[in-house]
């Protein structure tokens, strides 16, 4: 079952095809905004930069957020609306690989027609003083400036990822991920089976994408955004971690706990107000619009919230080699289920010469992991 | 020189088709690969969990009847599941008629069970799983390799337990005579007994002890976690009962010398794990070193039914049977029914083993001038765990004039008007109204009868066996005539006894199981043809409507039915 999430990744081409091109993007921004290169900065962010990156249904491309960082004396403090037009149109002038740029609240999405992704890249400019609360802004149209801290809520998010239950140290699979480099290149461990907390966070918006493909505009609009996903479930799985690390045998008993908790890191405050605080910068609430539309996203997130506990859990009480396709696909989609089809066959990634060799002796290379009668005595009289 | 290959088209399709791919290279075959394989190729790919070892392929000389297969390195054995101490890799496929016609395809089988095999076996938890799946091929492989200290030569602990473990239990064991083995059993007369039953020679008697501990069935039991010391042991069988100190003060408590067989075995569902214990020579106080040996269970549950139905098993443990007659039909019908299980035989046969007798009694050569009941009790005790039984070296009539504890069940092979006779004079007032079946045949094997009689039912003192029962009316020639008073013999042989035989222990185990209980008449009557052909002119008593093509039939009609108008 985890294994399938490992499908669903960007795959390691993709990732150091669109690396190139978000630095080449960038050394373009700094030629037309007449900027030396070095005061432009590129920071990943979202699930690109934690490692928690689905395939959203319907659609065959990923979703990659990166921020970039203008310095320099001209932005020490320019007017916001001018600042995001004048990078708005640094993007033009290469749309045969990047499409025509289309303006988003407080990114510009960069299509890249023949790439298996598109770019919402949003410029930001040093807070130094964090007037606004943060090391960055960014132009908002609603406030002018808003604090951003991609980093910092990154750097929050992957030290929870790096969390070990005791059942792993003890098998020997569980050696520590390399501390991370703060910044610049795209995180490139790849996402392994036992990178629990990542992995909880794509099967969780997995099933997001897949229970609100054919709802309403009006309610898509109101789904869980991803931030509170990985905010709740990083919460949740540092508190297992800190409570009951010793108690599980297995991931998945962690997966299923960490779903449980997450509603729990939702407070509300004096004023009935729902609250879900970026955890690294606490003036920032996720949930802040939860608290003027009248109950909707809150109502979402628990409805949706009820349909992932029971999903999940009858998922998860069957094996996995009886993990049907149906089931798969009413849980996750089409997508979940090319994604499972897909990470069957894992000795495609260990054994491709052999697999090779098999298929040429006139055998149809299945899905042997799934059941393997080795040393089974099958003759009929013993 | 090695015999050439049963199919060398097929091996030449198989080698053409690996030495073209570059997928593997062709490697030389040591001398003692090249007595069974014709060539072998290593696989080029590297796969990182096996680190330095490359796989190795290997086209046997008997292919494709013996299957492709696939080596690792002795290495692996007891690091991944599936791994024979050769380093062969045990992939389970086995021969299919299709193979013959596609050879290449046959050899990719075996290659696709390792391609599962590869990603498997980098997985810890699918490594435990299979492991603990086969435990006990396993266990009998860490057997094989232990380094066995110096003066200690047991491999194997021939354990004998029939009670239900639900404490740890202690069982009086013995050496065998090489030393080799040690046998440990809980019956009736121990140890002792049992080796002596079977012929095992004893040598010195040194007795020692086993303590047998259950591990429950999900308790893993790997080459990661079955425990390696006597203090690995002692936490693991405290663990198991909850108690403290249970296998260390058995040990301590102990009335034995150095070299008195000690083992501890830990039975997990059918299977035991064992450990011989040698105390340390140096040092009373210090440790015991623990060697791991072979159990083999030879109590009646395992052997006679394989744990499998044991209720069955355990029911016909309860009953005692006797046979009269010992002859070619009576000594099967015991062994059958000692094999199922019947607990108890009585053999009643005065007769004593002739040399002619050889061509259709299972007792043999060795047992000519011994009492056939004697000897034939014997063969019974020695193949049979636990069965109990006793010779009569004296005619059915003799015996039932004695005085006997009343059997569950007669089965009378003596085939003698006058033993008929007397059985069912005496069966109502010496028996009650024990089951009777009585079973012959008729000459050349043309047929066979069981008749079961139970209840109030009676056989009639008139004995209708031959109006009856009997189909063919045999002229008296056929009886073969020796020199010697009632020594002649009809012809028949071995194979027609033993289907009498194991139809009147068919009826008899059904009657013992309560499975079958009323009076009836079995029949196995051979075609029309047979019985002209053996006795041409034969007329017969009975005609019995057997339709064209088949060879013989087995009737049944109820003892009232056959017995009507007599």
């Amino acid at each position: 079952m985890v294994t399938l999430l490992r499908r669903l990744e960007l795959d390691p081409a993709a990732r150091k095809d669109a690396e190139k091109e978000y630095k080449a993007l960038a050394e373009r921004v700094a030629d037309r905004l007449d900027l030396p290169h070095h005061s432009v900065d590129v920071i990943p962010q979202g699930s690109m930069r934690t490692q928690t990156t689905i395939r959203p249904p319907g659609r065959t491309n990923f979703d990659l957020d990166v921020v970039f960082v203008l310095s320099g004396p001209r932005y020490e403090n320019p007017d916001p609306e001018l600042f995001f037009e004048e990078f708005g149109k640094a993007l033009d002038g290469d749309e045969a690989t990047t499409g025509s740029p289309t303006r988003k609240n407080r990114c510009w999405r960069l299509p890249f027609p023949n790439k298996p992704y598109y770019f919402d890249v949003t410029p930001a400019t040093p807070d130094p003083d964090h007037v606004y609360g943060a090391a960055l802004r960014v132009r908002d149209p609603e406030t002018a400036w808003s604090p951003s801290n991609p980093t910092e809520f990154a750097q929050w998010f992957c030290d929870r990822a790096d969390l070990q239950f005791s059942f792993q140290s003890a098998s020997g699979l569980g050696n520590l991920i390399e501390a991370r480099k703060s910044v610049e290149p795209l995180p490139s461990d790849p996402v392994r089976i036992d990178d629990i907390l990542r992995r909880t966070i794509q099967l969780v918006k997995l099933h997001r994408d897949n229970v609100y493909f054919y709802e309403s505009d009006k309610r898509k609009e109101a789904w869980p955004i991803s931030v509170i996903i990985v905010t709740l479930a990083g919460q949740a799985f540092e508190n297992i971690w800190a409570t009951r690390r010793n108690s599980f045998s297995s991931p998945m008993e962690v997966v299923l706990a960490v779903i449980e908790d997450m509603p729990n890191w939702i407070t509300r405050n004096a004023n009935g107000h729902y609250l879900v605080c970026n955890p690294a910068l606490g003036s920032e609430n996720f949930a802040e619009r939860w608290n003027t539309d009248q109950g909707l996203r809150a109502s979402e997130f628990f409805r949706w919230y009820q349909r992932l506990e029971n999903d999940i859990e009858a998922l998860l009480t069957d094996e996995y080699s009886k993990s049907s396709e149906n089931k798969l696909k009413a849980i996750f989609g089409q997508v979940g289920v090319d994604a499972w089809m897909a990470s069957l066959p894992e000795n495609k990634q260990m054994a491709p010469l052999l697999k090779g060799l098999v298929a040429s002796s006139g055998i149809e290379v299945s899905n042997p992991r799934v059941a393997t009668p080795v040393g089974r005595n099958t003759r009929t009289l013993a | 020189m090695p015999n050439p290959p049963l199919d060398q088209g097929a091996i030449e399709k198989v080698r053409t088709w690996l030495d073209t791919s570059d997928v593997v290279a062709a490697v030389t075959l040591s001398v003692a690969q090249r007595e069974k394989s014709v060539a072998a190729w290593e696989l080029k790919e590297k796969y990182e969990h096996l680190g330095p070892i490359q796989p190795r392929i290997l086209l046997p000389r008997d292919f494709p009847f013996s299957p492709l297969r696939v080596e690792l390195d002795q290495s692996c054995c007891l690091r991944l599941p599936h791994v024979e101490a050769s380093g062969n890799f045990c992939h389970g496929v086995l021969t299919l008629p299709d193979d013959l016609a596609d050879p290449v395809k046959a050899a990719g089988r075996v290659l696709e069970q390792f391609l599962a095999y590869i990603p498997n076996s980098a997985e810890p938890e699918w490594i435990e799983q299979e492991f603990h799946r086969e435990a006990h091929d396993y266990w009998l492989r860490h057997v094989d390799a232990f380094h066995h200290p110096k003066g200690c030569k047991t491999e194997e602990l021939l354990l004998e337990i029939d009670a239900d473990l639900h404490a740890p239990q202690r069982v009086e064991t013995l050496h065998l005579g090489s030393r080799t083995r040690a046998i440990a059993s809980s019956r009736d007369g121990g140890p002792k007994a049992t080796a002596e039953n079977t012929g095992w020679s004893l040598g010195t008697i040194v007795y020692g002890s086993t303590l047998v501990l259950r591990l429950p069935s999900d308790q893993r039991w790997t080459p990661n976690t079955w425990p390696r010391s006597f203090e690995t042991i002692a936490a693991l069988a405290d663990e198991l009962t909850g108690t403290t100190d249970g296998v260390k003060s058995w040990y301590a408590s102990r009335q034995w010398s150095n070299d008195a067989p000690l083992f501890i075995v830990a039975l997990q569902n059918s299977v035991g794990f064992g450990w011989r214990v040698i105390p340390s020579r140096s040092r009373a106080s210090a440790q015991p070193t623990v060697v791991p040996v072979k159990v083999t269970r030879i109590d009646r549950r395992w052997t006679l039914a394989r744990d499998h139905r044991t209720q069955q098993l355990d029911g016909l443990t309860g009953k005692r049977v006797v046979v009269f007659g010992c002859g070619s039909v009576g000594a099967p019908v015991a062994e059958l029914l000692a094999r199922a299980g019947v607990g108890s035989i009585d053999i009643v046969d005065p007769d004593v083993m002739k040399t002619e007798n050889i061509s259709r009694h299972p007792l043999g050569l060795p047992a000519n001038g011994r009492h056939k009941a004697t000897a034939f009790c014997e063969r019974l005790k020695s193949s049979t765990p636990g069965v109990k039984t006793a010779a009569h070296t004296m005619t059915a009539q003799a015996w039932l004039a004695g005085d006997h504890p009343i059997p569950d069940l007669i089965v009378d092979c003596t085939g003698d008007r006058a033993v008929r006779m007397a059985i069912f004079h005496a069966r109502p007032t010496m028996f009650g109204l024990v089951s009777t079946i009585m079973a012959w045949m008729e000459p050349f094997g043309a047929a066979a009868h069981v008749i079961t009689v139970v209840g109030d039912d009676r056989w009639p003192t008139s004995d209708p066996a031959e109006t009856a029962i009997q189909i063919g009316d045999w002229p008296d020639e056929v009886e073969v005539l020796h020199p010697g008073c009632g020594q002649g013999f009809h012809p028949y042989g071995m194979s027609d006894a033993w289907e009498a035989a194991a139809m009147a222990a068919r009826r008899g185990l059904a009657l013992l199981r309560g499975e079958n209980t009323t009076s009836d008449v079995l029949s196995l009557v051979q075609s029309r043809e047979y019985f002209e052909r053996v006795w041409p002119g034969i007329t017969f008593r009975r005609q019995l409507a057997i339709p064209a093509g088949i060879t013989s039939v087995v009737e049944r009609r109820t003892l009232a039915e056959a017995l009507h108008g007599f």
